[in-house]
């Protein structure tokens, strides 16, 4: 799987946004071109991976995302789109026009959502339009960036919108060299327990949430784990931090946003998506020797030997390794 | 000795003198394709149907009922995509071929989105000069791309007829090389090519010259007028696509000479496709 930025504009400004550092270093105006999305598409498909995940800024904003969500479909992909659900009327009629029928099997929307009570009104009735017509694509997503939080709101628009009874828990991080809003390592079982807190909640909805990459298993107790086992299973307790792939519309690669602007390179210069995805595991495991992970205790984990749980995002790591003197491998410096 | 396709205009009266002849019968009216199958297989054999419209693909008003019959069909360009998609489930079971002119600017990209869903098609070359640059990333991407993809003429026809020594003719794709195609026009006069029965330039008035169009000393220039460019010492004779290119683009050539590296290029996109076809077949000896 892939992820493809359409363009680099963005409608919000969310104070943890993982793409500021890319966006800060890319042209607005960039957009992904038909002939590189055929490419893309053509890599994805020659090796062997049909589900492809649309990202910006705002992919909606793109003039073809209509277009290419149809393409790919016709291409026999599953489409993922991460979207604000903050689009123009025309854009959403359109949208409904072609994209409402089609099957859940094949298109999803994750919409990133944000507190209502700290978000413009216009922003807030744009999303509800939104969710009104798409509402059984979607699922909706969060971004835990402060040790205390709300998600009653996600209830509610799970309920009132018809959306997909799953959460997608995502954990800001920090990009390094670069100020952006995250839940620091020493805050963090604060937010574990705040978030621990709603699991009763979201289970008594039959509501799911799946962890994002980037949270350590260490972060919640026994007891805490007991709770998370029993109301996500276990196939939603995942606790890694791995290469995602995501292409920018310039066709350059990198390995996730927090990582945008470590060891960026052209997707020319790989012959399959097993090729990148290998460069960019190598990367991370060289790295993972240096600092093993959040912890010290991470280094002699056994968790983390048995891969059970990777020690928390990669950014969290280079971050720390930012300002100290460059005595280690070359790599693992920005 | 070998009988010429015969490439004519919708008419009756000529298609019943064109007596059992194999036909490429051209027209502009989409109404028409019953009536042209039902008059072309009646005493000849139709080889294809090519459809010169002004509507852009998407607007192309296809039907179930048009399924088996063999199509060219020439848009100026592709129109909007998602008229396109809406039938794109009949179109892939059409026996179809879409050319886009390469006048209009989004040809090159529209031509890779019809064959990465698997429409044959190709490109028709206009008035304006050629976009070489761009044509030679639609022939990469034609020969060497990833996925698998309907293919593009003329690139197809090169690399499948190619060989390491001797000229590759594609006017054939266009239906318009004089070795394999005559063109008739209505009154059954017979030129040479496409251009030449526009421009009235006829290598014989009579219908009934055509099964000796090759004993005529029109015909012997013809087949050897490549030769003319090492004659005159043209800027083509000395150029390492002429085997493929064949001087068509001489009058382009001489102010902009992207053509040369288009060719090379192409040729040497043919010697990897000739070398791989070996390889595969290696495997079976």
């Amino acid at each position: 799987m892939a992820n493809v930025l359409l363009t680099q504009k963005c409608v919000r400004s969310c104070p943890y946004c993982f793409a500021k550092k890319h966006m800060s270093s890319s042209e607005p105006d960039d957009i992904i071109r038909w002939e590189d999305l055929i490419y893309i598409t053509d890599l994805l498909d020659s090796s062997g991976q049909r589900h492809m995940s649309l990202l910006g800024g705002e992919p909606t904003l793109h003039p073809h995302f209509i277009d290419f969500v149809i393409y790919l479909l016709e291409r026999n992909f599953r489409i993922t789109v991460f979207t604000s659900g903050i689009m123009s009327e025309k854009m959403l009629s359109e949208a409904s026009m072609h994209l409402s029928n089609v099957s859940p099997e094949r298109l999803n929307f994750v919409c990133n959502l944000n507190d209502p009570a700290k978000s413009p009104f216009s922003e807030v009735e744009s999303i509800k339009k939104f969710m009104k017509i798409f509402g059984h694509l979607t699922s909706p997503g969060f971004n835990i960036y402060q040790p205390h939080f709300e998600m009653e709101f996600l209830i509610d628009y799970i309920n009132n919108f018809g959306l997909k009874r799953n959460i997608r828990l995502g954990l800001a991080h920090p990009i390094p060299g670069v100020k952006n809003s995250y839940v620091k390592i020493d805050e963090m079982p604060k937010m574990a327990e705040r978030l621990i807190s709603y699991l009763p909640v979201l289970d008594s909805f039959r509501i799911k949430p799946g962890f994002d990459c980037g949270f350590p298993m260490c972060l919640f107790t026994d007891e805490q784990l007991g709770v998370i086992f029993k109301v996500i299973g276990p196939q939603g307790m995942k606790f890694g931090c791995g290469p995602a792939i995501d292409i920018g519309p310039d066709m350059k690669v990198w390995s996730c946003f927090p990582l945008s602007n470590f060891h960026k390179k052209s997707i020319y210069d790989f012959n399959s998506m097993d090729e990148l995805m290998q460069y960019y595991q190598n990367l991370h495991a060289k790295i993972r020797i240096e600092a093993g992970g959040l912890y010290e205790k991470c280094d002699d984990c056994k968790f983390r030997q048995e891969r059970l749980c990777t020690g928390g995002c990669l950014a969290h790591t280079l971050s720390q390794l930012h300002d100290e003197e460059r005595v280690r491998y070359e790599e693992v410096y920005i | 000795m070998m009988q010429h396709i015969i490439v004519c205009p919708f008419n009756q009266g000529l298609i019943d003198r064109l007596h059992s002849r194999q036909l490429v019968i051209q027209d502009n009216n989409c109404d028409r394709i019953h009536d042209i199958t039902r008059v072309g297989n009646r005493q000849n054999r139709i080889h294809s149907i090519f459809l010169n419209l002004r509507e852009p693909f998407g607007a192309v008003p296809f039907h179930e009922s048009w399924k088996g019959i063999p199509l060219n069909i020439s848009c100026p360009e592709m129109g909007f995509f998602k008229d396109v998609a809406k039938k794109l489930p009949l179109i892939k079971q059409l026996k179809l071929r879409v050319f886009l002119s390469s006048d209009h600017k989004n040809t090159y990209t529209q031509l890779r989105i019809l064959s990465s869903l698997g429409i044959p098609c190709g490109i028709m070359f206009g008035e304006l000069p050629v976009h070489w640059e761009a044509l030679n990333d639609l022939m990469v991407y034609s020969v060497y791309g990833k996925a698998k993809h309907a293919s593009i003429e003329p690139f197809q026809y090169i690399i499948s007829h190619y060989r390491s020594v001797g000229r590759t003719d594609f006017s054939s794709v266009y239906f318009d090389n004089p070795m394999q195609f005559l063109h008739c026009s209505a009154e059954g006069k017979i030129a040479l090519s496409a251009k030449d029965l526009a421009a009235g330039n006829f290598i014989s008035e009579n219908i009934d010259d055509l099964d000796r169009i090759q004993e005529l000393p029109a015909f012997a220039e013809r087949k050897n007028e490549w030769q003319k460019f090492f004659l005159k010492n043209s800027i083509c004779a000395s150029c390492p696509g002429w085997r493929v290119c064949l001087g068509k683009y001489a009058v382009q050539a001489e102010t902009d000479p992207g053509c040369k590296q288009f060719y090379a290029d192409t040729m040497d996109a043919a010697d990897f496709y000739r070398m791989k076809n070996e390889k595969e077949q290696e495997v079976w000896r």
